[in-house]
Parts: C-alpha cells; sequence; structure tokens
C-alpha cells in the first residue's frame, strides 16, 4: 500500500492553470487529476493511494476553504494545499487551522509548490501508514478474549502481575498465562512496547 | 301763361308774402266798409242829406226800408268772409269771396248815395286794394263781375240804380276805364310777381352757393383737420399771413390771434429757429418755391414735427411776391418712423446678440431678397455691396456640407417644408463657422410656394461650449473610470495572475520534461503552446485596462453592443468569482450595431455590474445571479438591462440614485450612475431604473442604432 504512487489532485476552475499545474506535477513524477469545481472533486471516488489536493481558494459554487470544511466534516482526511489569486490573512489562518499543508499567493515558486505537494504526500503517507498500524493494533487489541482485554489494560497501567491477581480475583500463575497470550497476540516483543501499544489504542478513539 | 282760375298762389310764395295778414287786414277794411255803409243809410235816409247838399251832390232821399236793405247786405258783406275767414281750405277762394265783398260795397255806396256817380271810384280803390295780392284773376273776377250787374241792372232797374237813368252809351264808356284798369292792374300785378319770383330766384340761388361753399369749407377743413394740413398765405410785400383753421390748431394759436411770422418763428423749436429762418429768408430773396421740416415747441412742452412747403407765385409786375402753402404736422409719421427705427435697431441688436442672421429668399428664381445685418456679418459679406446673391450665399457654406445642404433645400421646396439643417460657413479668410439653418416656407394666396423666410444662426459658441462640454464629461467619465479601476485592483490582478501562474507553472514543467534523457516532446510543445495563450490573454487583459484607463476624446463607432458586454464580463470574471456572484446572460442575436464610444459604454456596463455585485453583496444564501441582457427595442434601438437579486432599493431611492453623490455603499462615491447616465445621453440614449417585480433592481439602458454618418 505504501508503495503505491501517489496521485495529486488539482481543484482550479481556470482551465490553463490547471492544466499547467498537472504538466508541472506529473514533469515530477506525480499523477495529477485536474477538477474544475469542488462538487466535482466530490464527486469523484478517489483510488486508496497517498495523495493531496492543491485548491484554488475561488471557486465558482463551493469555494476552497468551504470545500475543506466538508472534507474535514466527512473525516475525509486530505492534505490541502492552497493557492489562491489573492489571498489575506484571515483566509490564510483560516485554511492554516483547518489543517492546510499551505497557503501559495499566485504566482508561486514552483519549487515551493512542489516542495508542498511532497510534504503533503508524505504527510499524508505517513498518516496513512499510522492509520494503518492503528487498525492492525485494534484488531489484533479486538482478538483478546474479554479476561485478556481486563488483564491488558491493568498490565499496560503498569500493575505488577501479583497485583492484578489481586484485582482480578486469580492466580499470580493465571496472569502470567494471560500475559505470554497477550503479549502473542498484540505481537509486542516487550513489556513497554505493550504499553506503549496500549497508550495507542487509549488516544485514538475506537472508530465504532 | 298759364291760365288758372282756381289754385292759390303757390303757398310758399303767399307765405313769404305774408297774405295771411294781409287777408286779416282786409277783414278790418270790410268792416269800415259796413260802418261807412249805415252812416251813408242813416245819412241817405233818416237824415235826408240829399236835401242838405247843393245839386250836383243832391241825389234821391232812400226809403227806411231801402237804407234798411243796404245796412244789413253791408252786414253780411263784411260778417259773411269773416264768419268764413279760416274754413275755407282754399285760400283763394276765400279771397274770390272777399273781393266779391268789397265789391258788393261798390254797389252798395252807389246805392246808398242814389246813384251819385262818384261813388263809382270805389270800385277802382276795390282794383288798388286787391292789387296787393299780386293776382290778376282777383281783378278781372271783380270786372266780370261789375260787368254783370251793370249790364243785368242797365236792362232791368235803369232808374234804380242810375241818377241818370238808363244810358247804354255810358255803360260803354265804363267799360273803357275800367277795362284799361284791369289791364294795368294785371300787368302790374304779373309784373309784381315776376319780380318777386326772380328775387326769389336768386334768393334761393345765392341760398344754395352759399350752402354749396359751407360745404365745400367744412370739408376742406375737415380735409384739413383729418391730414393734420393747414394752408397758408403769405403777402411778402405786406408781411400778411393768412392761416386756415388747421393751421391755427397746428401752431396752436387762437383763431382770433392775427397771425405773423414771429408768431411762427416764436412757436418753432429753438434749435430749428435758425433753419426757419433761413429758409424764409432766401424764399423772400429768391422768390422760389421752398420746402423744409422742423420742430414746434409746443406751450405744454410736448414738440410737433412740421412738413411746410410753399409755393411762389408772382403778379404781373413782378412786384407782389405771395407764397401759397401747407403745413403739415407730420409728428405721428415721425414717431412712427421713430418707433420703427428704434425697433428694427433692437432686432439688429438682438440678432446681433444672438448671431442669427435673418434671410428672405424667392423661389423662382432663386433670389435673395432679404439680408439682415447680422447675416451679412455671419456669413462676412460687405453689407455695402447689396443683397447678396443665392449663389454667394452658397458659396460661403463649406464644401464639405454645401451637397447636403443644397439637398435639404431642394427637398423642402420639393415637399414645401420647413428647412432645418446644421452646416459649417467657411469665410474667404479661412474662419469656420458652424451655423443653424432654419428657413420656413411662404405660400401665395393661391397656394404656390413663393418664398423662404428664416435665420442662420451662428452657433460656433454654442458647438465650442458643447465641445469644451463634452471634453469635461469624458474627464470626467475618465476619472470615474480610473477610480473604479482602482476598486478593481484585486480582481484585475487575479485576471493577469491567472495567465502567468499558468505560464511559470508551464515553463518550469518545461526545464523538467527537457532534463530526462528522452523528453516527451509532444507534452513540450503543448506547454509551450499553452505559455503563449496565456501570455496573449495576460497581455489582452492588460490592453483593456489601459483602454479603459486611457484618456481619449470619445468617439462614435458602430459597435456590437454584445461585444461591448463581453470585454466587460472578461474583466469583473474575478470579481464576480470572487462575490460569488454567477451571470446569466440573454445576448440577443443579431442585433443592429450602435454608434457609440467603445470605452465608455463599458465603463457604463462596468458600473452597472459592479453595482450589482454590490447589491447581492448582503443576500446571504440565495444565489447570487446577474441577469445580463441585450435585445432590440423596435427598429431604432438597442436595449441592454442589468438586473440582479438584491434588496432593491428603498421607495423613493429609485428618483435619486442618477444624482451625483447618491450613494448606498459605504465606500461609494454616488458617481458611477451620474455619469454612467451622461455618457447614455451623450449617446443620444436613455438609462433607467426599474425594481424588480420580485426582489432587486433592474437598470437598463436604450442606444440608437448605428446608420451611416450624417451631418
Amino acid at each position: 500500500m505504501n508503495d503505491a504512487s501517489p496521485v495529486v489532485f488539482v481543484v482550479d476552475d481556470d482551465p490553463s492553470v490547471a492544466t499547467a499545474l498537472k504538466r508541472l506535477i506529473r514533469s515530477v513524477g506525480l499523477d495529477a487529476q485536474i477538477f474544475r469545481t469542488a462538487e466535482e472533486f466530490l464527486r469523484v471516488a478517489r483510488p486508496e493511494v497517498p495523495a493531496c489536493l492543491v485548491l484554488d481558494v475561488r471557486l465558482p459554487g463551493v469555494s476552497g476553504l468551504d470545500l475543506q470544511q466538508k472534507l474535514v466534516e466527512a473525516g475525509l482526511l486530505i492534505p490541502v494545499v492552497f493557492i489562491t489569486g489573492h489571498g489575506d490573512i484571515p483566509m490564510t489562518v483560516r485554511a492554516m487551522k483547518a489543517g492546510a499543508v499551505e497557503f501559495l499567493p499566485k504566482p508561486f515558486r514552483e519549487q515551493d509548490l512542489l516542495d508542498a505537494i511532497q510534504r503533503a504526500i508524505w504527510q499524508d503517507r505517513s498518516a496513512r501508514q499510522q492509520r494503518a498500524e492503528m487498525l492492525a493494533l485494534r484488531r489484533r487489541y479486538e482478538s483478546l478474549t474479554p479476561r485478556e482485554g481486563e488483564v491488558f489494560r491493568l498490565v499496560a497501567s503498569g500493575m505488577p502481575n501479583k497485583q492484578v491477581a489481586a484485582t482480578l480475583g486469580m492466580s499470580e500463575k493465571t496472569i502470567k498465562v494471560h500475559r505470554g497470550r497477550i503479549m502473542h497476540k498484540m505481537q509486542a516483543e516487550s513489556l513497554p512496547d505493550l504499553v506503549r501499544m496500549a497508550g495507542k489504542l487509549e488516544s485514538t478513539p475506537s472508530p465504532s | 301763361m298759364r291760365l288758372d282760375l282756381i289754385s292759390d298762389i303757390n303757398r310758399e310764395y303767399a307765405d313769404a308774402l305774408n297774405y295771411p295778414r294781409v287777408d286779416r287786414f282786409m277783414i278790418k277794411i270790410l268792416w269800415w266798409h259796413f260802418g261807412f255803409t249805415v252812416l251813408l243809410a242813416v245819412a241817405s235816409s233818416y237824415l235826408r242829406l240829399s236835401a242838405w247838399l247843393p245839386t250836383p251832390f243832391a241825389w234821391r232821399v232812400l226809403s227806411i226800408d231801402e237804407a234798411s236793405s243796404g245796412a244789413v247786405i253791408g252786414l253780411l258783406a263784411a260778417a259773411i268772409p269773416t264768419l268764413i275767414r279760416g274754413r275755407v281750405g282754399n285760400h283763394y277762394v276765400w279771397r274770390l269771396i272777399m273781393s266779391a265783398a268789397l265789391t258788393t260795397y261798390s254797389y252798395l255806396f252807389v246805392f246808398l248815395s242814389g246813384g251819385s256817380i262818384e261813388m263809382h271810384f270805389h270800385f277802382f280803390m276795390v282794383m288798388a286794394l286787391i292789387t296787393v295780392y299780386s293776382d290778376w284773376r282777383l281783378g278781372w273776377f271783380v270786372l266780370v263781375l261789375t260787368a254783370l250787374h251793370h249790364v243785368i241792372l242797365n236792362y232791368t232797374t235803369p232808374t234804380w240804380v242810375y241818377f241818370y237813368g238808363r244810358n247804354d252809351l255810358a255803360v260803354v264808356a265804363h267799360i273803357i276805364p275800367v277795362a284799361s284798369t284791369a289791364v294795368f292792374t294785371t300787368l302790374l300785378c304779373v309784373n309784381q310777381r315776376r319780380s318777386v319770383a326772380t328775387a326769389q330766384a336768386a334768393l334761393e340761388q345765392l341760398a344754395e352757393r352759399t350752402a354749396a361753399l359751407q360745404r365745400s369749407e367744412t370739408y376742406l377743413a375737415e380735409a384739413q383737420r383729418l391730414s393734420h394740413t393747414g394752408s397758408v398765405g403769405w403777402k411778402v410785400s405786406s408781411g400778411d399771413l393768412h392761416w386756415s383753421e388747421e393751421t391755427f390748431r397746428i401752431f396752436g394759436y387762437d383763431r382770433a390771434t392775427a397771425p405773423t411770422l414771429a408768431l411762427v418763428l416764436q412757436r418753432t423749436h429753438p434749435r430749428d429757429r435758425a433753419i426757419v429762418q433761413h429758409t424764409l429768408d432766401r424764399a423772400q430773396r429768391d422768390g422760389k418755391d421752398f420746402d423744409l421740416e422742423h420742430r414746434l415747441l409746443m406751450p405744454d412742452g410736448s414738440v410737433k414735427h412740421l412738413y411746410v412747403v410753399g409755393r411762389a407765385s408772382q403778379d404781373d409786375e413782378s412786384v407782389h411776391l405771395e407764397f401759397v402753402g401747407a403745413v403739415t404736422d407730420i409728428t405721428e409719421r415721425k414717431q412712427a418712423e421713430e418707433a420703427l427705427r428704434r425697433s428694427e435697431t433692437y432686432l439688429a441688436e438682438a440678432q446681433r446678440l444672438t448671431h442669427a442672421g435673418s434671410w428672405a429668399w424667392n423661389i423662382a428664381p432663386r433670389q435673395v431678397v432679404h439680408s439682415s445685418q447680422e447675416l451679412y456679418r455671419v456669413l462676412g459679406l460687405d453689407p455695402d455691396g447689396g443683397l447678396p446673391s443665392f449663389e454667394q450665399f452658397l458659396q460661403r457654406v463649406h464644401p464639405e456640407d454645401r451637397t447636403r445642404f443644397v439637398d435639404t433645400i431642394e427637398r423642402a421646396i420639393r415637399e414645401r417644408t420647413d428647412i432645418d439643417v446644421d452646416h459649417r460657413i467657411v469665410l474667404p479668410d479661412g474662419t469656420v463657422k458652424y451655423a443653424h439653418h432654419v428657413g420656413h416656407p411662404v405660400f401665395s394666396a393661391s397656394g404656390d410656394l413663393i418664398q423662404f423666410v428664416g435665420s442662420t444662426l451662428d452657433v460656433t459658441d454654442r458647438k465650442r461650449a458643447e465641445e469644451e462640454r463634452e471634453r469635461l464629461q469624458a474627464d470626467l467619465a475618465h476619472v470615474s473610470r480610473v477610480t473604479t479601476m482602482g476598486e478593481l485592483t484585486a480582481s484585475i490582478a487575479h485576471e493577469i495572475n491567472q495567465p502567468l501562474t499558468a505560464i511559470v507553472a508551464n515553463a518550469n514543467a518545461c526545464q523538467r520534461l527537457l532534463g530526462v534523457p528522452a523528453p516527451d516532446l509532444d507534452e513540450v510543445r503543448a506547454a509551450l503552446a499553452d505559455i503563449a495563450d496565456d501570455g496573449s490573454r495576460a497581455g489582452a487583459v492588460i490592453a483593456r485596462i489601459r483602454a479603459l484607463l486611457k484618456r481619449a476624446p470619445p468617439e462614435r463607432a458602430p459597435l456590437n453592443i454584445n461585444e461591448v458586454i463581453g470585454d466587460v464580463l472578461d474583466l469583473v470574471r474575478a470579481e464576480l468569482h470572487e462575490h460569488g456572484v454567477v451571470v446569466e446572460t440573454e445576448l440577443g442575436a443579431g442585433l443592429p450595431l450602435v454608434a457609440g464610444d467603445r470605452v465608455q459604454l463599458q465603463q457604463v456596463l462596468l458600473n452597472l455590474i459592479l453595482n450589482g455585485i454590490e447589491a447581492m453583496a448582503g443576500i446571504g444564501d440565495k444565489a447570487r445571479v446577474l441577469r445580463i441582457r441585450s435585445r432590440p427595442d423596435g427598429r431604432e434601438r438597442v436595449l441592454v438591462s442589468v438586473e440582479d437579486r438584491g434588496a432593491g432599493l428603498a421607495p423613493g431611492e429609485v428618483d435619486h440614485i442618477f444624482q451625483p453623490f447618491f450613494t448606498t455603499k459605504p465606500a461609494g462615491m454616488g458617481m458611477g450612475l451620474s455619469i454612467s447616465r451622461s455618457i447614455i445621453e451623450a449617446h443620444s440614449g436613455r438609462l433607467w431604473a426599474t425594481p424588480n417585480a420580485v426582489t432587486g433592481l433592474t437598470v437598463q439602458f436604450g442606444l440608437p442604432t448605428y446608420s451611416r454618418p450624417g451631418p
């Protein structure tokens, strides 16, 4: 999945700008797809590859900033690089707060754009990676039995086996067996590793 | 002589000689006769007078019966005419009766005197008395009556009448004096009547002549009064002046005054006295006719103008020089002349001030018959050169305008309509003037076109002022345009940034594409083509902006209004975008061209579109749609409307939006619509606004379509 070639989506109503950007992006070996409007972009299903969105702030109908908002609300996490004919500070602030990677006033230096795109793709790629890792971790966590889950949460909170056995009213030995099975199921190499996994699971809410 | 025995002498004649009075006197005479009759009757009978008188006078004593009968007859002879006087319509008949009565007394006197022959003389007295009427017929009546009396008595009772008894010879002897008397009295009467008639005719003639003279004098006086002309006679040697009534009136002297030269000079206006004196002196010296005009200064301070003419007449000895002349009061004429001159002066002054020269020219042949002073000035002609010819008139028209000018005039003649044409005038020194030429046809009583009258106005100053105004308006429009463009800076920057961004991106892409071992040259070519296109696009935007910022005199060129709309939409696309405004266009296909200045019309559309965007800035979620339409309006106009869906205007604001400095925008100057309207009006068009049925405002303008450049 990580090796899939990334794609850059360009939304700009000016066809010549869009075409030029597509050509530029392709010249550095990235795939580029161009859309005239936000609606058009939203209609098209995107491949599950690392991607970023080069978005013109000013668009007919739904504006660039509105599109960003909609994507955030829909949980469609795609890094956005804004380009604009004339941007002002409130606009920039709003875009950056909503998680924009970069806000580039036209005409921009190609390197700035390409850097921003690279950064966005890297960001997307790492985000995707993280999301994939999280997903695996959660699946592993969900493969635990309820009892194993209880033991996992208490062990991860730093309790010694003895105390865990006392809390759960079980023998220390039984706890050890559970721990071994938990370590295996969770593919943890060491106890700190397991603790880190628990932290990750806690910080990221369950999608279900 | 006509024998007329019965009619009265003509009444007027009788009245003139007062016969009625004579009649009354005759009655008195009759009664005296009666008195004498009574005396005679008493004396001859009762007093026996004859016995007392000597023989020749002694006559028969009458019996009392005879005397009484005589007295009774005498009473009747007096009483009958007295009683019937005034009751007989024909006075002549009465006079016959009266004559008969008088004659009766003759017989009575002879009878009562016992036939005394002397009493016959009474008959001659009767004859003499009745000649008072100058009517011979009365005399002859008395004569015939007496003759009958004599003849009858002579043969019936000769002793009763005549003292001497019957005597035929005596009768014949009577006839001679009596007839002679009758003849003579007749002649007397006829002669007297003739004399009276002659005198009367002379009197009548005199009266007639007098009346005629009076009439003629009245006419003359009236004529003199009406014509304000008095007559004057002047005997130089004696210095006598004779004035007619009107002359007195003119000089303002009483008729009783004796006219003298001194009086004339006294009335003469002091400033004219010398010339009057001089003229009169010379007339006296040379004995020649003279005429002069001078003024009188009347006692009430008024001034009269006189025209005096004198004709010299000299008698044979060349001694007594006399002038007969006329004095005419020409004050009214002078005043009328003065008023006319003044009115002409005013007219000339008014024409000079308005640079309007009036003219009139006949149709056949083309001939100028009137040209005011100002027209000479406007056309640069010499007023002393007489009326200009029609050709001279035409020569002054600018050669480029001449054909059109002549065509206009020929058409007006053909169609018998007014002339109204603008043209230029070229003076010989090359000066060019602008003229407005208007004329009106004049028709004869039979309806034929005979003349055109009118005026040529020198409108050069107005034209220059108009040009100046147009220039100022253009300047203002330019300033407004620059301001608007300033407001659009951000959008315009975006419009230029877009192609620049594309150019930079394409150029970078090319560099990279060429940086690999096997470059994709097709892609490079496509990129370069796009670069060229975008460069042109940016250039076009800049050109449009430059055109709008340019300060050039407005021109009138045929334009496709849809192209102008397209130009402006290109320019404001970014602005529309920025405000999320969608433009819907309904541009009429195959619209006629309009005549106008592209930049100024772009400015108007720019204003209307920006106003529309502004109006919809605060309408929230609703779609911001600006509808721009162009369509033909009738055959001669093209209508363009810009319709927004904004909040519209408050009631009453529609009336104000075209006023300068009226604005609903926080930062607006309020000049846009005002300038737009003046631009459209300068294009002979109209710009107005109407609220939409639902919401928003529609601002539209109509422009006349382009026609071949005329005048």
